[in-house]
């Protein structure tokens, strides 16, 4: 019969120094070891700090000062030093007791997996992806589906009929402009967020719940990580930004989980800046659709912005670079099932939270104009948007754009529609929009979590920083020889 | 439940605490938020749920 041998794990000098004091000072009984008490201790368990500061009441003081001065030695939580010690521990046994053929046998789907993980073939993959995706959400979303609500259900049904209903019930422009106006609540609100909206963001679900179906975000965020590394970025900031890509305003919620508030900052402004969320991401898409070109400028421009700002602000963030690790699901072939209910449950909440929004915007928006406000803002934000090169309708979306990402970008899809945009245009105005100011619900969430004064220097950097690259964008291409 | 992102093994009724904070939601998204990473799994759909309910009380009567 074999015997279980007890195996002794060799902590940092300095915490075997704390365990060994503090386990001096616990007199009572707790039916564990005083090491594994102190650990615990050390570790901010609860439970434990509860119980010993009851039985142990005399020396209290004493233990908890040893705890706090043991912590202040690290950057990062005890949790996470013990846990480091103990992975290195089990790496340790793995390698004694383990023994690999010569050729490693792997998988077809593991051979898979690590392609898409290698910075070298996870990079043309996950451009692959997205090329995809961009095609699928562009052209059967945005062009397709959109061309028949919009045209055929909305402009020859809907529209005609609510325009002739509201003119007579409310035979006053100014009360029917609200319903039935440029920026009525049923001829835009209703429209933007049914004709519009609806199958672009339908279709990105789609995609997306795919994506996620098969296992390909963990393996995404693991690229990510790897690039971001050599950038001298955290590895931690990888999941609030993976996240961003399906809403900012939840992603900069989640930053409180970074450990550092520099950490905080840094991931909530490129979260701010350069991570669009999913609505704007499929709007963008669809924008895009006819100039696949334009899509990869918009792409190198945003996503080599996120660098050199993420790079700039790491550069004042000097500390450890940790360990960044996260258990890979295996890949596997979606299930039809398990798209369409996620996809659903998506659109269903997309909706909810759409749908009000779209109907308070038109609503504030004939509020503004009656009293001249809006035309006030809009003549104010024309001259930026004349600065990159942008007919003054452009200026609208801005505003639209601050009360809602998305709201913004299917404005712009409606110009685009329209064709009062030429592609440079569009381009310019994507990334700009892009980069532009955080909607309204990520500026809130933004002030809750990092501070007014924060946010404030945020937006105050993101305005005219935004505007910058998109004129810097028209200069490229007067020097390329493309009129803009 | 399974996080798609972590690959955390979760009870649902973890998942309420971290709606805290959120201005849009209030919980009632059909979102389950993974307590270790924060990534927003799609729960069950309202929807569906409705609908379930409707089928299976036809189905009894």
């Amino acid at each position: 019969m074999r015997t279980m041998s007890r195996i002794e794990v060799n902590y940092d000098p300095r915490v075997e120094e704390a365990l060994k004091e503090i386990g001096v000072l616990l007199h009572g009984d707790y039916q564990m070891t005083k090491h594994i008490i102190a650990l615990l201790l050390l570790q901010g368990d609860a439970e434990i700090l509860d119980i010993v500061k009851t039985r142990e009441a005399d020396r209290w003081d004493e233990i908890r000062d040893l705890i706090d001065q043991t912590g202040a030695l690290y950057s990062h939580s005890m949790n996470y030093v013990v846990a480091m010690t103990r992975r290195r521990e089990a790496k340790r046994i793995v390698r004694e007791v383990t023994t690999y053929p010569d050729e490693e046998f792997l998988s077809g789907r593991e051979r898979l997996s690590r392609l898409m993980m290698n910075p070298v073939t996870g990079l043309p993959i996950l451009a692959a992806v997205l090329y995809v995706m961009y095609q699928f959400v562009g052209n059967f979303g945005a062009q397709i589906l959109v061309d028949y609500l919009e045209t055929s259900i909305f402009e020859a049904r809907i529209n005609p009929y609510l325009i002739s209903f509201f003119t007579r019930l409310l035979p006053w422009p100014v009360i029917s402009d609200l319903f039935v106006g440029e920026y009525g609540i049923f001829t835009l609100g209703v429209r933007y967020a049914i004709a519009l909206i609806f199958p672009i963001v339908g279709t990105y679900f789609i995609a997306f719940s795919i994506m996620e179906d098969t296992g390909y975000l963990p393996r995404m965020a693991m690229l990510i990580d790897r690039v971001f590394k050599r950038i001298g970025l955290n590895g931690r900031a990888v999941i609030p930004m993976v996240l961003g890509f399906g809403c900012a305003t939840m992603a900069t919620i989640v930053t409180r989980t970074l450990e550092t508030r520099r950490e905080r900052v840094i991931a909530t402004l490129l979260l701010a800046l350069a991570i669009p969320c999913s609505a704007q991401l499929g709007v963008i898409f669809a924008i895009l659709s006819g100039a696949p070109n334009g899509i990869l400028i918009w792409g190198v421009v945003v996503f080599g912005l996120f660098l050199l700002v993420g790079f700039l602000s790491a550069k004042l963030m000097p500390g450890e670079r940790p360990t960044f690790y996260m258990e890979i699901p295996p890949l596997r072939v979606p299930k039809l099932s398990n798209v369409a209910i996620k996809t659903l449950t998506r659109m269903e909440w997309y909706f909810r939270e759409v749908f009000p929004m779209f109907i308070i915007a038109s609503f504030l928006i004939w509020l503004g104009r009656l009293t001249g406000v809006f035309d006030l803002l809009v003549g104010v934000m024309a001259y930026p948007v004349g600065w990159i090169g942008l007919p003054q309708e452009v200026a609208v979306i801005f505003l639209f754009g601050f009360f809602r990402r998305d709201y913004g970008a299917a404005g712009l899809f409606d110009l685009q529609q329209a064709g009062l945009l030429a592609n440079p245009q569009l381009i310019i105005a994507a990334v700009t929009l892009t980069l532009f100011l955080p909607c309204v619900a990520q500026l809130s969430v933004t002030i809750k979590e990092r501070g007014a004064r924060m946010a404030a220097y945020m937006t105050l950097f993101i305005f005219p920083f935004a505007f910058l690259v998109g004129y810097v964008l028209k200069i490229a291409f007067m020097v390329a020889g493309v009129s803009v | 439940m399974r996080c798609a992102l972590c690959g955390l093994e979760f009870d649902e009724r973890d998942t309420v605490s971290s709606c805290e904070g959120c201005p849009l939601k209030k919980g009632d998204c059909g979102m389950l938020r993974c307590p270790r990473c924060g990534y927003e799994n799609p729960g069950e759909s309202q929807l569906l749920k409705t609908f379930m309910r409707w089928r299976n009380r036809i189905g009894t009567k």
